[in-house]
């Protein structure tokens, strides 16, 4: 009982603290009490966040349980079986028709429970009709799919314990990330699975595992006290998973800009062209007209993955990261919601307020303009094979280094991008704090870039000469030191 | 300061998702294997010097792909300017063997090379190490089949690597160099890059007091 106990202290408490608001628990994530507070809880966080929508325990029960029986439907369609059994039997998730395995049970009962089991309002097939200009592309077979997925998911987070231990729970744990994707791509033809999209769910997983328990089936528990340890409650967590994934990648406008169609995924990098030249138009000219870097060599990484390679390899980071992401108050205040809609999955009762995950892509841009501000002074020195290469294995213990921790580290960068994200309908404003961020970040760069509206790109000769003269100096100096060195 | 050139090649790797792209580029580029590597989203990128015969130094530059997706337009950023191209297959995936063809293919719709008829490709089959109860049955037929097809066959060189236990991965980057070189060479005069310390020269002409950039 003791982690119980401790579980439901800390909810508690949060509760009390936040006096149950959602949006009191969100200023205590982009402030940092939540965050560094001893009774902070990823999982409730990211659920509150992603599933129940609401801090009063009493609304937990319901949102819990609508969200958990899509996932428990789906699960009994036929056409969402997964195909295990007809993968090569040297997969390891090969699975033989004839085995009574527990998985291969609840398939078997799938497969012949022939009365289809209908769901008005199915959330993830809302989307499916919109996908029109994607009838050239060649849809995978089931079993493609699965192959596709088991692939990937085989060489997930190499080396982490709770995935590659030899054991057969480790490979439950997989198998479990398999079905999740399987099904989500199924139910959502219009991105399918790309990759990438592994690690997401992935990173979802190991922070949920670690929080999740089993409840223990005791009557010694207060009906208070399960309603509470229902959202822990690890038997459910693909089903909560699954829901909080779709969530997570779907209305945040991840899925549809980053994963469904190239035609926005380059929309998206011109988004993130265009923020560049307008907060660091000097890191912008070096990239595009001085070593005529192009962004979709890197970037492509860094949106897909919400910078999960990027901010280092023990995904501590990245998971504080996307707790701002996920949790933090920051507000549209314009209506620029985009028009995703995939039903009321696990919303129960409250209405968004206005905090809503749709700000995850424009947050996730200006972050990687302020991390492209960080390496300025390298990325000026370096040439076209250097710069790429410093992009693709971004410096990240360099810098966060520099910070009394990571956590300290990623609070001043998502307090970076919300004051861009603030600004963004601003160019001047945009380009004056740019000035800022460079006085704080680079006091000892002293060029910059007269501003410029988005209209008139060309620079005066004399500015590009001022330009490549401070870049020589600085790549000689790099080189002698070198030399020395 | 010498007025000699860097010869820069870019190789680029291409075939599809879990024949080994990463594990090829990190063997020979680092001399290392890991069991396994994270799938590549986009593409990776590294560099090695390296002396081809008759002692010229090179700089190799290795783009890693993912191999899953192709992108339409966003591929010519990739491909631009590149000096030869790899097409790797995995020798238990059949299905990876047959689908050189459509990578190469792939590769000479977007790079937009002057000379698709004779740019320079390499076929690599990686993972021979694994038991050979696994490989493709009749491999070698099979691969006769891809490359020497009279209608657009692949008739180029072929090797048969293990980027795990380190075979052959040198040889074939040794010939992927030679080949690049001829390419690079070919296409040398249309391909001028503006040089960095020409440039530093003329702006050091009318330089004036400089601040410090430690």
């Amino acid at each position: 009982m003791l982690r119980e106990n401790e579980i439901i202290s800390k909810v508690l408490l949060t509760v009390d603290q936040y006096k149950g608001k959602v949006s009191s628990l969100r200023t205590g994530i982009s402030n940092d009490t939540y965050l560094r507070s001893e009774n902070f809880s990823r999982l409730l966080l990211w659920k509150v966040c992603l599933i129940t929508d609401s801090l009063n325990i009493q609304k937990w029960d319901e949102a819990l349980s609508a969200s958990r029986i899509v996932y428990t439907q789906i699960l009994k369609r036929p056409d969402m079986a997964i195909p295990w059994d007809q993968l090569e039997p040297d997969n390891v998730f090969y699975i033989p028709r004839k085995t009574t395995r527990r998985e291969t049970n609840t398939i078997k009962k799938v497969i012949n429970n022939l009365e289809r089991v209908h769901i008005d309002d199915d959330p993830l097939t809302a989307d499916n009709n919109k996908q029109g200009n994607h009838s050239n592309i060649h849809l995978p077979t089931d079993l493609e799919l699965l192959e596709i997925i088991t692939l990937d998911i085989e060489r997930i987070f190499p080396g982490n314990e709770l995935f590659h231990a030899p054991t057969t729970d480790a490979l439950n744990h997989r198998r479990t990330l398999v079905q999740i994707l399987y099904i989500w791509s199924k139910c959502n033809p219009s991105v399918g699975y790309k990759q990438g999209l592994h690690e997401l769910l992935g990173l979802v997983y190991l922070n949920l595992w670690r929080e999740s328990i089993e409840i223990p089936n005791t009557n010694t528990i207060s009906t208070d006290d399960l309603k509470i340890l229902k959202l822990y409650n690890v038997k459910y967590l693909a089903h909560d998973l699954f829901s909080m994934f779709n969530k997570f990648v779907m209305q945040s406008g991840i899925g549809p800009k980053y994963f469904e169609s190239e035609q926005e995924l380059f929309k998206s990098i011109q988004t993130f062209d265009m923020y560049l030249l307008k907060v660091d138009q000097l890191i912008h000219y070096n990239l595009t007209n001085k070593l005529k870097l192009e962004s979709p060599l890197w970037l492509i990484r860094y949106l897909r993955l919400l910078l999960s390679r990027e901010l280092g390899n023990d995904l501590e980071c990245v998971s504080i990261f996307w707790d701002k992401l996920i949790g933090g108050n920051c507000s549209t205040t314009s209506s620029n919601t985009s028009g995703i809609t995939i039903g009321n999955i696990g919303i129960g009762g409250d209405k968004p307020n206005g905090n809503t995950i749709t700000t995850i892509p424009d947050l996730l841009t200006f972050s990687v303009i302020i991390l492209l501000i960080h390496i300025k002074t390298d990325l000026i020195t370096s040439d076209f094979s250097e710069a790429l290469s410093l992009l693709l294995h971004y410096p990240i213990a360099k810098i966060s280094g520099k910070y009394s921790s990571k956590a300290d580290f990623i609070s001043k960068l998502y307090k970076d991008a919300v004051s861009l994200y603030e600004r963004r309908d601003n160019d001047k404003k945009l380009y004056e704090y740019g000035l800022k961020l460079n006085t704080h970040y680079n006091p000892n760069l002293k060029i910059t870039m007269s501003y410029r509206s988005s209209e008139e790109v060309e620079r005066s000769k004399e500015e590009k000469l001022k330009f490549e003269k401070l870049r020589m100096e600085m790549r000689l100096k790099k080189k002698v030191k070198s030399m020395m060195g | 300061m010498s007025g000699r050139k860097k010869t820069l090649l870019k190789v680029i790797i291409l075939g599809d998702s879990g024949v080994g792209k990463t594990s090829l580029m990190q063997q020979f580029v680092n001399s290392k294997f890991s069991h396994q590597y994270k799938a590549t989203i986009g593409a990776d990128f590294l560099t090695k010097e390296i002396t081809v015969d008759g002692g010229k130094q090179v700089t190799l530059q290795i783009w890693d792909t993912a191999g899953q997706e192709r992108f339409q337009s966003l591929g010519v950023a990739f491909y631009r300017g590149a000096d030869c191209c790899v097409l790797c297959y995995d020798v238990t995936n059949e299905k990876s063997l047959n689908n050189l063809a459509s990578w190469k293919d792939e590769f000479l719709i977007q790079s937009n090379v002057a000379n698709p008829a004779d740019f320079p490709f390499i076929i690599i089959g990686n993972k021979i190490d694994v038991d050979e109860s696994k490989k493709i049955a009749s491999l070698q037929k099979k691969l006769n089949n891809v490359t020497s097809n009279q209608l657009g066959g692949l008739n180029y060189p072929v090797f048969e690597t293990s980027a795990r236990d380190a075979i052959n991965v040198e040889p074939a980057f040794e010939v992927v160099a030679k080949m690049a070189l001829q390419q690079e060479e070919l296409n040398e005069a249309g391909n001028d890059v503006s040089d960095d310390y020409n440039d530093a020269i003329n702006i050091h002409l009318e330089s004036e007091s400089s601040s410090c950039m430690c």
